[in-house]
């Protein structure tokens, strides 16, 4: 797991379940099978998963029952969770495979991303060669970044959202994806150029509707 | 072109390797292309400003209750939990959690 995972997924652990209980109490007694334990993991964490998922997949539907999913398996692997990471960083690996399982299956988007990734040429992030605009830095807030994410081909957003807002690095998001890294890098390029693009887009239309 | 002479570098050049000027930081042809380009300083300082954003968005909102509900029935189905003792167990652990 990436640094920047890491240190997202230790703010994460310090938290306490139920008054008196620890995080660390409630995976040892999940691990033997105990429902409260479990439901206060759940409540720990529910949502930064669904927020994974959600934003990997752009669908709420889906993003529920793939939460759902993913901590059913959780319940089912966790005697086998041995603590060599932090259990957030576990708990999000395992999501993540949970939706890019469900994903493949769709297919969309496949295990090769080199064949299945790569957008139509009119789809692609365009040339920005001539055109001098300004830049946009103060002119985005949160709920705009989070619209254009959710408008970027999932080709694009999964890679965006892995890295970029989850924090894993390429060799992670290679091996997990079945890309090589020159890849994941080259669609992380398209997927910001992209992003750029929409939200130079929408910058636009709301200065037209002032 | 000699060894060690400098090129000078295009927009489309420099926006070719692009990626990988992220990844090693730029050799001496592309920062002075960078320097010089107000065009491609601008694509740099958005890419970088979208990616800063983008580490700081916090996870969204909590999904229904209906999932955990989901969650308990689908374990209850398959056995892994006792369907009264775990609601039992749960309901009364709160109450002490509570009390706390």
């Amino acid at each position: 797991m990436g640094r920047t995972a890491n240190i997202r997924a230790t703010t994460t652990a310090k938290k306490t379940a139920a008054p008196g209980f620890s995080e660390a109490q409630a995976i040892d007694q999940a691990k033997g099978g105990d429902a409260y334990a479990f439901e206060q993991l759940y409540g720990l964490h529910k949502r930064r998963v669904y927020s994974l998922c959600l934003r990997m997949t752009g669908n709420t539907a889906e993003a529920e029952d793939l939460t759902q999913e993913a901590f059913l398996q959780l319940y089912r692997k966790i005697a086998t969770f041995r603590g060599e990471s932090a259990f957030s960083t576990w708990l999000h690996r395992l999501s993540v495979n949970v939706v890019l399982m469900h994903l493949r299956k769709k297919g969309l988007p496949e295990v090769s991303l080199e064949e299945t990734l790569e957008p139509q040429q009119e789809d692609g992030p365009k040339k920005d060669i001539g055109a001098r605009d300004n830049v946009l830095a103060g002119s985005i807030d949160r709920v705009n970044l989070e619209r254009a994410i959710e408008n970027l081909p999932p080709g694009y957003r999964i890679i965006f959202v892995l890295h970029d807002i989850e924090g894993y690095e390429h060799n992670e998001i290679a091996e997990m994806m079945g890309c090589s890294i020159g890849n994941s890098k080259s669609q992380l390029h398209k997927a910001r150029m992209k992003l750029r693009d929409l939200l130079k887009q929408s910058r636009v239309e709301r200065a037209a509707r002032r | 072109m000699k060894w060690g002479e400098s090129k000078i570098m295009n927009c489309a050049e420099f926006q070719k390797v692009l990626p990988y000027i992220f990844e090693t930081g730029g050799n001496t042809d592309e920062l002075e292309h960078l320097k010089t380009c107000p065009i491609c300083s601008d694509l740099v300082q958005d890419l970088r400003y979208i990616a800063d954003q983008a580490k700081l968005l916090l996870p969204l909102r909590d999904p229904s209750p209906q999932v955990w509900d989901n969650i308990q029935n689908s374990l209850e189905r398959e056995g892994l939990v006792k369907p009264q003792a775990a609601r039992a167990q749960s309901a009364g652990k709160k109450k002490i959690a509570s009390r706390e």
